[in-house]
């Protein structure tokens, strides 16, 4: 877990005008046009992209309904989603043909929200456990979603986790991996660490206003980061080209808190200052805070894209809320799968993952936003790191997709059927539906061109 | 697909308190991911051990292979100063992230006393050699310098003693000039260049307009941008082409020797007096980087930077978030897992630095505890929060016996000999034993209709199946032997009610329990090989490739001849090829 400081910035300092400011107040209906469908400078609603993450999958073979099309039945595994059933496709017989060579969850996580094999550290000599030496092979889905969305909002991207991730760092003796710990990847053996308390991405967020003009402190921190990109620029003539892809990651980062620094940002009809939910102890309620405040930096356009791991790959953790805990359980939901495969406890737990997902997507449809609801301009991708965690099948991958990404997704939701085709149509999809100008996703075996034409209007 | 061959795992527990996994964060969920996949299965014909496949050599293919067998040699050819008359036997090189404990250590030594956070998302030598920072790093770098200056220059007598002088930002004022470049080739550990010194001489003058003329907040600025510069936050030890027609082959210059050498040993940046040995050209030839070795050796600082080569190796940070199961381990307690890496570092330094002998630390009667790890061993007297010397129960001795290698190899709530013999196996003797198949589905041993059995019991019964003997056969003997010691490292004599019986035979030489399996281990050639293995990696920050084997032989050379002390090893590392040139892969040119 990660544990930082509250940043003393001032992210929405351009957002408030002159005058004070009240908790829960709109903030900004002024910094829209007149008819709440773009904001004030003419550019359009953005649309918005979510990867949504659990550990140890599904039950294949259970996870379809009966009916394919708006008529699905939200219903066993799928109970959970009833109240947003209309906002949310279920897509079955999509299979994922890792290579089955590495640690199944990390072959299975990296070929989901990656579209390809890990990568295997150059390290790696057999006297370790080869999941910590596994990353990405290129760019997770959100990352390339936040190539295309981000443009100059505050936050490249949101990366949040709820339950504890496996390692604190990834950085245990030769040990460079990343893949079995997180799940958003800018590029191989880096990570984006996720920030664990929904205070703490209260604060990132939201911490401190300063109404009117930009601040003079946050533009001396914006200068010196001109020192650093000068800095950058003289070393890069000198590296080979691993540390160069290297150093041109980090000067991503430098760019993106200067554009932070110095931003004005541009809120939404729904844009009001949320409370501070502290850090709930409840798994669930800290999994809807989160969902709250990425509702909210969705509306006042702080962020475009979000990445929630809700479990790590494996879901090597408890699940007290539902009363999965070490008591008498042996010792993770991991552990309890292998040894006792789908019992009721499992099957609570599977249909649990896909209740609080559902909790998400209805935080993002309870916030108004130009005659409809941050949902209806989102894609948000539902998925896990394996098919079946008891087995570590990969047939019958568990894959969601919530949203109307501005009209691109059919809606009412559908069950769409792949027959046993590749699962990473469906991030692939998601990808096409807010307009991200790719025409592929993946490599080798895993890659695709095929959208699933049946979700998209 | 299931499988038959499952390590020796502890069975369902009951009881512990509803929501301690809530607290379990980092080292101690990885402890439990470890556990859950060792299950060991492979085809019957073949015997576990496969010496090192990738990046070994002969002298630990067997692990009772003569240690004092001669090197191959490879820098016998040098010329006088320094050169090798061949291509250096030398390995990659690269940026590499500070550590969060580098990066504390440094801004201290950089700034003075100042309270430094520890940045940074990669702990080991060798991950910090490859990974890369993300935004949310960039972010955290930068919060950091910016609060740590701002403290540091709200203080006016803290400011002065840094800089020595009051910025003016006037024409021609040399203050900020001045501080820049002296801050900076701290900071950078080489001198800056005349356009890098301008370059935040104007950061310090903009910034000053910025805050409405302020001389004082655009020298901090400029100062907490010289901490957030890749020339700070990497060690940039990129070397120099020996010949400039041929780019593959480098030697370091001074200020990166200086920088390789300072991180080596005090896990800091360099001091002033070996960045002036750098500048004066010392450290050019062997001759002169040993002398400042035995330097730096000779200082206190030397303790911790030469600890965590261990912290890296046996991974003691785990020790930090140690969780145990309180209602099975009623010791167990937030603060005791701290106390046995206290106690760790300790034996580590009494047996490793003052003693001078690294197989001490096998045998050692030596232990050090305060009161709560004095009443996990059974310890009577007086013992309070400070450590203090004692000599172990009869039933101890040595690093295997010490709780903190034992709780650290254990789960939550039960042993698994079978993980803390792969522990000893891989890390303390560098063997290789292949990982479970991916498909292998990990599954407890269920007691049998009798009622309890023993671990040792459990296990027999399991690898009679002979797809599963080969790699328990490797693993479990000295697992086994540790068995008198429970999952926190407290002594049990018995274990589910039936007698422990802790002896076996490790490579064919029988031993009675576990303090004699440590002298055993104290003898044993191969942990000797693994210890300059693992200081060649953490001093180079990759893992050693064919062509630098004849470097890792010198140094075990090194290590035998002064009867294990890790000093001759280190002096022995410095003056390597492996250690003062780098080899650049072709697919690496730009």
């Amino acid at each position: 877990m990660r544990s930082r400081s509250i940043p003393r910035r001032t992210v929405l300092r351009g957002l408030l005008g002159a005058g004070s400011v009240a908790l829960g107040l709109p903030l900004l209906e002024a910094m829209l046009d007149s008819h709440g469908e773009a904001l004030a400078d003419g550019a359009p609603l953005p649309l918005r992209f979510g990867v949504w993450f659990w550990g140890n999958g599904t039950q294949p073979g259970a996870w379809a309904p009966q009916v394919q099309g708006a008529g699905w039945e939200a219903t066993g595994l799928l109970a959970g989603l009833a109240p947003v059933k209309e906002h949310v496709s279920v897509i079955s017989g999509g299979n994922l043909p890792v290579l089955k060579v590495r640690n199944p969850h990390a072959e299975g996580a990296v070929g989901i929200l990656a579209g390809g094999n890990p990568l295997l550290h150059p390290s790696y000599n057999g006297q370790n456990n080869d999941w910590d030496f596994l990353t990405v092979p290129s760019a997770s889905v959100d990352q390339i979603a936040a190539d295309h969305l981000a443009g100059s909002s505050p936050f490249r991207s949101l990366v949040l986790a709820i339950t504890p991730v496996h390692t604190s760092d990834a950085g245990s003796i030769n040990a460079p991996g990343t893949a079995i710990s997180y799940i958003s990847h800018p590029a191989p053996y880096v990570f984006n660490p996720p920030i664990m308390d929904p205070s703490e991405l209260f604060a990132a967020l939201f911490g401190v206003i300063t109404p009117g003009e930009i601040q003079p402190a946050a533009l001396a921190r914006a200068r010196v980061l001109d020192a650093i990109k000068g800095d950058a620029a003289d070393l890069r003539t000198r590296l080979g080209k691993n540390d160069r892809s290297r150093l041109d990651q980090h000067l991503e980062g430098v760019h993106e808190l200067q554009n932070r620094l110095t931003a004005m940002v541009m809120g939404g009809e729904s844009c009001v200052m949320p409370v501070d939910p502290g850090n709930p102890e409840s798994e669930r309620l800290r999994a809807r805070a989160m969902a709250e405040l990425t509702a909210m930096a969705f509306a006042c356009d702080l962020s475009r894209v979000v990445s929630l791991e809700f479990s790590s790959p494996a879901s090597h953790v408890d699940y007290p809320d539902i009363g999965i805990t070490g008591d008498g359980l042996g010792t993770s939901f991991h552990e309890y799968e292998h040894q006792k495969g789908y019992d009721a406890n499992v099957l609570k737990g599977l249909g649990y993952f896909v209740e609080v997902f559902g909790d998400f997507v209805a935080a993002l449809g309870a916030i108004p936003e130009a005659g409809g609801t941050l949902l209806d301009r989102s894609c948000i991708f539902g998925t896990s790191d394996v098919a079946g965690g008891w087995n570590h099948a990969m047939n019958d991958f568990p894959l969601l997709v919530a949203g109307r990404a501005g009209g691109a997704l059919v809606s009412p939701g559908v069950h769409v059927a792949l027959g046993g085709d590749k699962a990473t149509r469906v991030p692939f999809t998601c990808l096409k539906a807010v307009g991200a100008p790719v025409t592929s996703f993946g490599g080798d075996q895993l890659a695709t061109d095929q959208v699933v034409a049946e979700l998209l209007v | 697909m299931d499988s038959p061959c499952a390590a020796a795992q502890p069975p369902p527990t009951p009881g512990p308190a509803a929501g301690r996994r809530r607290r379990r964060r980092g080292a101690s969920a990885r402890r439990s991911i470890a556990l859950a996949g060792l299950a060991l299965a492979l085809v019957p014909s073949l015997a576990c051990y496969q010496g090192i496949e990738l990046g070994g050599d002969d002298s630990s293919s067997t692990s009772s292979a003569s240690a004092a067998s001669t090197a191959s040699g490879g820098s016998g050819d040098e010329t006088s100063g320094g050169e090798p008359a061949e291509a250096p036997l030398a390995g990659p090189t690269g940026l590499r992230l500070l550590t969060p404990t580098q990066y504390r250590n440094s801004l201290i030594d950089v700034l003075g006393e100042v309270a430094a956070p520890a940045v940074g998302q990669w702990r080991s030598s060798i991950a910090a050699a490859q990974g890369g920072v993300a935004s949310a790093g960039v972010e955290d770098y930068e919060d950091a310098a910016i609060t740590v200056t701002a403290a540091l220059f709200a203080d006016p007598d803290a400011r002065l003693a840094l800089t020595g002088c009051t910025p003016a930002l006037l024409p021609g004022d040399p203050c900020v000039a001045q501080v820049i470049t002296e801050v900076g080739r701290r900071a950078w550990r080489r001198p800056l260049s005349a356009g890098e010194v301008e370059r935040y001489v104007d950061v310090a003058a903009d910034v000053s307009e910025i805050l409405g003329g302020d001389p004082w907040g655009g020298l901090q600025h400029a100062v907490a941008g010289l901490l957030q510069s890749p020339n700070f936050l990497y060690r940039v030890e990129l070397g120099t082409p020996t010949d400039p027609d041929d780019p593959l082959h480098l030697r370091f210059d001074g200020h990166e020797l200086a920088s390789r050498l300072s991180y080596l040993l005090w896990n800091t940046t360099p001091d002033d007096a070996l960045l002036q040995a750098a500048e004066r050209g010392d450290l050019d030839d062997p001759e002169g980087l040993s002398a400042e070795v035995d330097r730096l050796l000779a200082s206190p600082r030397a303790r911790d930077g030469v600890v965590q080569l261990f912290v890296d190796m046996f991974d003691l940070d785990a020790l930090l978030s140690l969780q145990k199961d309180p209602m099975l381990l009623p010791a167990f307690s937030p603060t005791i897992g701290p106390a046995m890496r206290e106690e760790l570092v300790r034996v580590i330094e009494s047996t490793v630095l003052v003693e001078g002998d690294y197989r001490r630390l096998f045998d050692t009667q030596e232990g050090f505890v305060d009161a709560e790890l004095a009443a996990l061993y059974g310890l009577e007297g007086p013992f309070d929060d400070a450590f203090a010397p004692v000599m172990l129960p009869e039933t101890r001795g040595g690093l295997l016996t010490l709780a903190g290698f034992l709780a650290i190899n254990s789960g939550e709530a039960s042993t698994s000999p079978t993980h803390r013999g792969l522990t000893v196996r891989r890390v303390l003797m560098c063997q290789t034993v292949p990982p479970p198949p991916p498909d292998v589905v990990p599954k407890l041993p269920e007691p049998g209709e009798g009622g309890a059995m023993t671990k040792r019991e459990l296990l027999e019964q399991h690898v009679s199946d002979p797809s599963c003997a080969a790699c328990h056969a490797f693993t479990d003997p000295i697992g086994l032997a540790l068995e008198n010691f429970d999952a926190l490292g407290g002594f049990r004599a018995t274990d589910q009610g039936l007698p422990i019986d802790p002896s076996g035979d490790f490579d064919g030489q029988a031993f009675a329990d576990a303090v004699a399996l440590g002298e055993l281990f104290a003898a044993e050639p191969a942990v000797g090989d693994c210890l300059v293995r693992n200081l060649y990696r953490y001093a180079t920050g990759h893992i050693e490739q064919p062509v630098e084997q004849p470097v890792i032989s010198e140094l075990r050379d090194a290590l035998v001849e002064s009867d294990h002390d890790l000093k001759a090893a280190v002096d022995a590392l410095v003056r390597s090829e492996g250690f003062r040139f780098a080899t650049v892969s072709p697919e690496d040119l730009p």
